[in-house]
């Protein structure tokens, strides 16, 4: 075991006091905001109104928060901001946990890259697509239209 | 907002997106379920615990 001393049970439940535990949950709060405004910072520098045409929300009735992009992207720039949060908030923390052990940047790495799940399936559906193509997010649903040129 | 009034405003702000492609390109919708995600994601966080925890062991 490479950092034995910070991944003990003793050091996890030692510090289990309200304090940390409200912490973490302002942690894993802003964690959130933050990978939607990811997909948001990425998708506005493709698009061509930028920030004008990004939407941030909550879809309540599965207390899911969601960045729309109001125009349509090409594929290859729809898929870049829609893999960015989990490179920027789930892998990099991980990558930054295993380098210095430790175990609160594991957790939040585990957190937010299980977190993208939905933007891998996401990514999946467009993977087939053709880049030059265009994906314009939908309004309420997770996902998007495919618009593909039809060859003359 | 009433869902009346919600229906039509995706109605439009769908037209509108229509309008930004001629008719040289074919729509496809694609959505993934929600649902079906989280719990794609639940079954994910073992493996991934084990995964980045490789390193620690």
């Amino acid at each position: 075991m490479i950092w034995k001393d910070s991944i003990s049970f003793k050091y996890l439940f030692s510090a289990g006091s309200g304090w940390v535990f409200l912490k973490w949950l302002i942690i894993c709060l802003a964690g959130i905001v933050v990978h939607e405004l990811v997909h948001g910072i990425t998708w506005a520098l493709y698009a061509k109104k930028g920030f004008r045409s990004i939407k941030f929300g909550v879809l309540w009735k599965y207390i899911t928060p969601y960045c729309h992009c109001k125009e349509p992207l090409q594929i290859r720039h729809y898929l870049i901001g829609a893999i960015t949060p989990f490179i920027l908030v789930g892998l990099l923390p991980a990558v930054y946990a295993i380098i210095t052990g430790s175990i609160n940047w594991l957790l939040f790495g585990i957190f937010y890259t299980v977190g993208a799940v939905g933007d891998f399936l996401i990514i999946k559906l467009l993977l087939p697509e053709k880049r030059n193509d265009y994906a314009l997010d939908h309004p309420s649903e997770a996902g998007c239209y495919v618009y593909r040129k039809i060859p003359a | 907002m009433p869902a009346f009034f919600i229906k039509i405003e995706r109605m439009e702000e769908s037209r509108l997106n229509d309008e930004q492609f001629d008719s040289g390109y074919e729509k496809e919708l694609k959505i993934i379920d929600i649902v079906k995600a989280n719990n794609i994601g639940l079954k994910l966080l073992i493996p991934t615990i084990l995964i980045y925890g490789l390193p620690f062991i």
